[in-house]
């Protein structure tokens, strides 16, 4: 009779069996690598695609920062986006186009936020170069103390200008809008968390609320009916 | 020195010692702000005579003897807090009106939540403002009561008077804005196309923070930039430094405006004008200007930037009394309450105000008990 096979020897024979070749492992380790480098690789030809228009190349030299600003939004928009921008399918496609949305909106967000705060910050230079000029043109010397107050005042005035200008308007209605739109498409994010969690979502809330807010309104009539009917009696 | 002469060299050694001073002055700021300054404000006593929801009703009792029969109603504006009016013992209009022998009421709105998003004016006004009158009249066993508005608040309490005249002796409105059809003032033309809608499906409540960031931008060389320079100018000036602390701990505590009530607002008023029209309704009833037939005074402030006197001025011609007078204080639209140059006129003009209507209700209650006497014919007739 064949003595069994002690349990070692049954190990061996088992993962002998079951051993991978070092090579496939090596081959898929290599694939993954190939892979990866070409991924690198396409986004580094991007970028640099992004950077090589025609202002692009000021991106790190000379660039003002408008164009600065204007290239970060064109690499954030054309770029980054882009990468999300791909039609969802299958049965998350819900929670990838609230994402999408919710990356697009910030993106935009960002976007205005960026332009706002340039036109802001445009006095502030202008009030520079009106300060220069007085200066200039003054016969004498504008004492230490009030070159402060004196700048100040061409700052106010600047900002006054600024914000009945015609630009100003459009900018401040786009701001808002995209700070409207990033919030409610967080909200979007938000609601899918907490509705996972078992949580209620401020729709949720809102609803009961705007039911106890109409309630107590009623029971308010009810009582003055009440009090009225009273008085009749 | 080659290019530079005597003047110029002056000038320069002056930019160097006032930037060195700056500096110096900007070193002690840690040290200052790490003390324990008091800083604290409403500190005039008061008792919670009424509470509903998140609104409370403060109690002032007066200074001495009580000189004006009928009491006060203070109604703050929905931002910002009502302890503007009691920012410290030597500048709040809360202790002149006490020392003036006014029995003062005021309303503290609380802070809004979630909850409170769908709040109307017609809540406000015909909900929590008339129970508050409702308490205090049953308080003093009194048919009328005077009504003191601030900002928002009076234009709250204009809406009051005009849908409850009975109930109102005296109204006296301060920087209340009525005429919303101005380019004068900024956040009137801001308002103008603002997407309310949007802004209230983002967020609910109007937050806080959001208005004093509109507030802040107004003016920013004012108030972002010349405002910090001069605290630190005077940052070895313990007065001014707490006074300063007690503006910026008033300024930057902003409750969040409830949303239908800001949307009505905007939409009502800065949009479509309809208070001074004679056109805002309020759950149905229409409010009419011409029903203000009680005496009333209304203060603006001549460099009021957020309301600017084209939009407070014009309400004094739209009401349904000849005792009607607008008084100008040379202010801005907080100055009015606490600068120490309009301590001595506010307050103390309200006071002056309502005694002498107080003395002419007894003249007309004295003249009615009194029989007539038939008027002797004339000669000539």
């Amino acid at each position: 009779m064949d003595k069994p096979m002690s349990e070692k020897k049954q190990a061996r024979g088992r993962k002998k069996k079951e051993a991978v070749p070092d090579d496939v492992v090596l081959g898929i380790l290599q694939e993954m690598g190939d892979l990866w480098a070409r991924f690198f690789q396409e986004q580094m030809t991007s970028f640099g695609k992004a950077a090589s228009t025609d202002t692009a190349n000021l991106f790190f030299a000379e660039a003002s920062k408008s164009d600065l600003q204007q290239q970060w939004q064109h690499f954030i928009r054309e770029e980054i986006n882009r990468c999300f921008q791909v039609t969802p399918i299958g049965p998350l496609r819900q929670y990838q186009e609230k994402a999408s949305r919710f990356i697009q909106t910030f993106a935009e967000w960002e976007n205005a936020c960026g332009e706002f705060s340039t036109l802001l910050n445009k006095p502030l230079a202008q009030s520079l170069e009106d300060m220069e000029e007085k200066i200039q043109a003054e016969k004498q010397e504008i004492p230490v103390e009030n070159r402060f107050p004196l700048w100040i005042e061409l700052l106010e005035n600047r900002y006054l200008a600024l914000y009945r200008s015609e630009e100003f308007m459009p900018a401040l209605h786009k701001t808002l809008q995209a700070v409207t739109s990033v919030t409610k498409a967080r909200e979007g994010l938000m609601d899918d968390l907490l509705k996972s969690s078992h949580l209620p979502t401020t729709r949720d809330m809102d609803e009961l609320y705007r039911e106890i807010y109409l309630l107590k309104k009623r029971v308010e009539l009810l009582e003055k009916e009440l009090k009225a009917q009273h008085g009749r009696t | 020195m080659v290019g530079l002469d005597e003047p110029r060299l002056r000038l320069m050694a002056d930019f160097l010692r006032q930037s060195v001073k700056d500096l110096e002055n900007l070193m002690k700021v840690p040290g200052v702000l790490g003390r324990d300054l008091p800083a604290s404000i409403g500190e005039t006593p008061y008792e919670i005579v009424y509470e509903e929801d998140r609104l409370r009703l403060k109690h002032y009792r007066p200074v001495g003897k009580k000189r004006i029969g009928t009491p006060l109603l203070v109604v703050y504006a929905l931002i910002n807090r009502e302890t503007m009016l009691d920012l410290q013992p030597d500048r709040s209009v809360i202790q002149g009106l006490l020392r003036g022998g006014a029995e003062v009421y005021m309303i503290d709105w609380g802070t809004p939540t979630r909850k409170d998003r769908f709040l109307t004016i017609d809540d406000h006004v015909n909900g929590y403002m008339d129970r508050v009158v409702e308490v205090i009249r049953q308080r003093h066993a009194t048919p009328q009561v005077n009504l003191l508005g601030v900002c928002i608040g009076g234009t709250f309490s204009i809406m009051y008077a005009a849908l409850h005249p009975d109930k109102v002796k005296n109204l006296i409105t301060s920087v209340s804005p009525v005429q919303f059809d101005t380019d004068k003032g900024l956040l009137h033309l801001w308002m103008k196309d603002f997407d309310v809608d949007g802004l209230i499906d983002a967020y609910g409540n109007i937050p806080g923070d959001f208005l004093n960031f509109g507030f802040l931008m107004l003016n920013p060389a004012r108030l972002v930039i010349e405002k910090y320079k001069n605290f630190v100018d005077h940052i070895e000036e313990m007065s001014f430094v707490e006074n300063f602390l007690r503006m910026e701990k008033w300024i930057f505590d902003s409750p969040d405006v409830p949303a239908e009530t800001f949307r009505q607002y905007v939409k009502d008023c800065y949009q479509q004008n309809l208070l001074i029209q004679n056109k805002m309704r309020l759950n149905g009833s229409r409010v009419d200007l011409r029903r203000i037939t009680m005496p009333v005074l209304n203060f603006y402030g001549r460099y009021d930037h957020l309301v600017p006197p084209e939009a407070c001025v014009p309400f004094i011609e739209k009401i349904g009394t000849k005792d009607g007078e607008n008084v100008c204080i040379d202010t801005g639209h907080i100055g009015i309450y606490v600068s120490s140059k309009a301590q001595k006129e506010f307050a103390p003009r309200i006071v002056r105000w309502l005694m002498e209507r107080d003395k002419e209700d007894k003249r007309r209650a004295g003249e009615k008990r009194r029989p007539r006497r038939e008027k002797a014919p004339s000669p000539n007739v």
